[in-house]
C-alpha cells in the first residue's frame, strides 16, 4: 500500500506560486488599496514598485501616504518619466520630513504641506513654529501670503516683520492675502519692494484697512482682464 | 557602531544624517560646483557601505567617511584638468546657504570668496577648508589626509598668504 | 605673514595675548572667515539623503542573490494537504470578505480644506487662441485634465467654471490634451518638484473674515 502524506509542486517555481496567489488575491485587494493605479497604467510595473518603494520610505518616518501619493500622481499625468517622479517624491519626503519638525507629523496634510512650501521659500524655522503655534487654524493661507510676498522681491526679515504688523493690527485673513498684490503693484511703478513695503506698512499703521490707495498711475486695466482664477460666488450652506 | 560594520542599514542611515552636511559642505566648496557636491557625497557614502569591511576603526566610522569624500573630490578635479574645463566656467556657488543679509553686496561677496577659493591649489583649498571651515585640528587633518602636521601646516599657511588680497574689503 | 598671527589662526596663541596691531589683523580675518564659513551650502541639499540610502537599499539587495535564486529556480515544494486547506481558507477569509474589513478605512486627513460645508466656485480663463481644447488640471482632481474649458464664440478665450472647497489649491492648464501649461495670469506660484510651476489659488471662505492672532 502507499501512503500518500503530501503533494508535489516540483513543477513550477516558488516565485510561479507567489505569483499565483498573487493573481488571485491582488485583483480584488488592488482594487480595495491602489491609489497609484494611474500611475502604474503611465508607467508601468517596475516604475511604479520604485516610487512604491519611495513612498514606503515616506511612511516609515510617519508621512502621510497621500500627499508623496499625489505628488506621483501629478508627475505621471505631466508626462514626466520615472526618475524624474522618483527624486521629486524623495525631495518632498525629506522637505515633510523637514516641515514635521514646525507642525508635527500628526498636523493636518495641509499645514504640513504649507510648512513645507515656507522652508523651501526660506522662511526661518523657528518664526514658522510660533506661528503655527499662534494661527494654526490659518497657518496655511498666511504661508500663502508670506510666499507671495517673498515673490516680490522683499527679504525673509521684512516679510516676516511685516507679518507681525499685520497681526498686530488684527488684520484679516483676507486683508493679509491682499497684501502681497498691494506691494506688487507699488514695485510695478517703479517703487524697490523694501520701500513698496515701508509704504504699505505706513498705510496700515496709519489704521487703513487694505487694499491700500497708491501713488501714481494705476496699471489695473493690463492685469484686470485676464486674471484668473476668479472668485466670484459663495455658496453657503 | 558594530551594527553598522555588520551593514545594518538603518545604523548606516543614522550615519548619512550624521554626516552628509559636513560632507556636502566640503565638497561644495571644493569643487565649486552644488551637482558635483551632491554626486560626490553621495558616492562616498555607497563606497562606505561597500567597503565597511575595511574601516579599521569603528570609533573614527565618520572620519573615514570623509576620507572617502576628500579623495572622491580629487579624483574628480583631476579628471575636471583632464577635461579641461576651466573653473571659471562652472560659475558662483549659488546661493543655498546664503549670507545673513542677502544684498547686493552680500553677493559680490560670496562672489568674491567664490573666486578666491578656486583660485587656491586643490591641495591648499583642501586643508584651507578642512582647517578653517570644518575647523579640524591639524592632528585630526594629519591622521585623515594621512600627511604630516608640518605639510598641512604649511598648505595652510599658503592658502592664506594667497587670500590675503581677499581682506582689502574687510579693512 | 605675521607669525604671531599664524599661531593665531591655528588655534596656538589665545586672541588676548595678541600686540593690538596684530589682534586688529586678526580680527579682520575672522570676519573674512566667518563670511568663507556663511557663504555656500551649510549642508546637504533636501533630497540628497533619501537618494542615498535607496542606492544603498539597491546594494544591499545584490548581496541577496542566492535568496533571491532560491524563488525564481524551480525545485519542489511539499505540503502537506491538511495545511494546504489551512492556507486556502485563511485566503478566503482575506479575500472574500468585504473590504471594510479587511482595509480598516482612515479618515482623510483634508478637514481644514472645508470650513462649514462651503464650496466656491471658481472661475478659470485662459487665452489660447491656436488651442483645439483646453481643460484644467489640480490636486482638486487628481491632475485628470477632464474639466475641459469652452470657447464658445471662438475668440481664443478659453472659460469654465469649477466648485472648489475653501483651502489652496495647486493647478495647471492642458492644452490639446498633453501640452501642460501655467497660468500666465495666476495670483501666486509654486513650485512643481519637476522643474516647472503651478499656479496657485488661496480660497479662504468664511475663516477669511477671522482676524489674526496679534
Amino acid at each position: 500500500m502507499i501512503k500518500v502524506s503530501s503533494y508535489s509542486l516540483a513543477f513550477q517555481s516558488p516565485l510561479f506560486l507567489v505569483l499565483l496567489v498573487a493573481i488571485i488575491g491582488v485583483v480584488p485587494l488592488g482594487a480595495q488599496t491602489d491609489d497609484l493605479v494611474r500611475v502604474r497604467a503611465l508607467l508601468g510595473e517596475g516604475a511604479t514598485s520604485q516610487i512604491e518603494a519611495a513612498i514606503q520610505l515616506g511612511l516609515a518616518d510617519g508621512l502621510p501616504r497621500n500627499l508623496l501619493v499625489d505628488k506621483a500622481i501629478e508627475g505621471a499625468a505631466k508626462g514626466m518619466g520615472s526618475e524624474v517622479i522618483l527624486a521629486a517624491v524623495y525631495t518632498l519626503t525629506d522637505e515633510l520630513r523637514q516641515a514635521g519638525t514646525v507642525v508635527g507629523l500628526d498636523a493636518d496634510e495641509v499645514n504640513l504641506e504649507k510648512a513645507a512650501d515656507g522652508l523651501r521659500s526660506g522662511l526661518d524655522q523657528s518664526f514658522l513654529v510660533e506661528l503655527y503655534r499662534e494661527n494654526s487654524e490659518d497657518f496655511a493661507m498666511v504661508v500663502v501670503a508670506l510666499e507671495d510676498l517673498l515673490r516680490t522681491g522683499v527679504t525673509v526679515r521684512v516679510a516676516q516683520n511685516m507679518l507681525r504688523d499685520a497681526s498686530s493690527r488684527g488684520l484679516r485673513v483676507n486683508e493679509l492675502l491682499r497684501l502681497p498684490a498691494n506691494v506688487r503693484r507699488l514695485v510695478r511703478e517703479g517703487r524697490t519692494p523694501f520701500e513698496a513695503v515701508r509704504s504699505v506698512r505706513a498705510s496700515m499703521r496709519s489704521g487703513r484697512r487694505p487694499p491700500y490707495p497708491y501713488d501714481g498711475t494705476p496699471n489695473f486695466s493690463i492685469h484686470r482682464r485676464h486674471q484668473t482664477p476668479i472668485q466670484f460666488m459663495w455658496s453657503i450652506n | 557602531m558594530h551594527a553598522v560594520l555588520a551593514g545594518d542599514q538603518d545604523s548606516y542611515a543614522v550615519l548619512v544624517r550624521r554626516h552628509k552636511d559636513s560632507l556636502y559642505r566640503y565638497a561644495e566648496r571644493m569643487t565649486g560646483r552644488t551637482d558635483e557636491a551632491a554626486d560626490i557625497v553621495q558616492q562616498a557614502f555607497i563606497n562606505g557601505f561597500r567597503n565597511l569591511d575595511r574601516c579599521r576603526n569603528p570609533e573614527k566610522i565618520g572620519g573615514w567617511l570623509f576620507r572617502i569624500a576628500v579623495n572622491l573630490c580629487k579624483d574628480q578635479l583631476k579628471g575636471r584638468a583632464r577635461r579641461e574645463v576651466s573653473l571659471e566656467v562652472a560659475g558662483p556657488l549659488q546661493a543655498s546657504g546664503g549670507l545673513p543679509e542677502d544684498g547686493a553686496e552680500r553677493a559680490e561677496i560670496r562672489e568674491k570668496i567664490y573666486r578666491a577659493l578656486q583660485s587656491l591649489s586643490s591641495e591648499h583649498r583642501e586643508a584651507f577648508l578642512l582647517k578653517h571651515v570644518e575647523g579640524w585640528s591639524y592632528e585630526e587633518m594629519a591622521e585623515k589626509l594621512e600627511i604630516s602636521v608640518s605639510a598641512l601646516k604649511m598648505r595652510v599657511h599658503r592658502a592664506r598668504d594667497q587670500l590675503q588680497g581677499m581682506l582689502e574689503i574687510y579693512r | 605673514m605675521n607669525k604671531e598671527l599664524d599661531q593665531y589662526l591655528d588655534g596656538e596663541l589665545d586672541g588676548a595675548d595678541l600686540q593690538p596691531d596684530v589682534k586688529q589683523e586678526a580680527e579682520v580675518w575672522n570676519a573674512f572667515l566667518r563670511d568663507v564659513r556663511e557663504s555656500g551650502a551649510q549642508g546637504a541639499p533636501v533630497g540628497l539623503e533619501s537618494l542615498v540610502l535607496n542606492s544603498i537599499q539597491t546594494e544591499k539587495r545584490s548581496q541577496w542573490p542566492r535568496i533571491i535564486d532560491w524563488w525564481i529556480d524551480p525545485h519542489a515544494i511539499r505540503i502537506r494537504p491538511l495545511i494546504g486547506l489551512a492556507a486556502a481558507a485563511v485566503l478566503a477569509v482575506i479575500f472574500l470578505l468585504p473590504k471594510d474589513a479587511v482595509v480598516p478605512v482612515e479618515p482623510s486627513g483634508a478637514a481644514t480644506t472645508v470650513v462649514d460645508n462651503e464650496v466656491v466656485y471658481v472661475q478659470f480663463k485662459l487665452e489660447a487662441p491656436e488651442a483645439k481644447s483646453v481643460a484644467v488640471a489640480g490636486d482638486f482632481n487628481e491632475w485628470v485634465p477632464e474639466v475641459m474649458l469652452a470657447d464658445p464664440d471662438g475668440d481664443g478665450v478659453w472659460a469654465g467654471r469649477l466648485k472648489l472647497s475653501p483651502g489652496v489649491h495647486r493647478y495647471m492648464y492642458v492644452i490639446d490634451g498633453s501640452h501642460w501649461v501655467t497660468d500666465p495670469y495666476a495670483e501666486r506660484y509654486t513650485e512643481d518638484g519637476f522643474g516647472r510651476q503651478n499656479a496657485v489659488i488661496a480660497i479662504t471662505g468664511g475663516a477669511g473674515a477671522r482676524s489674526l492672532a496679534p
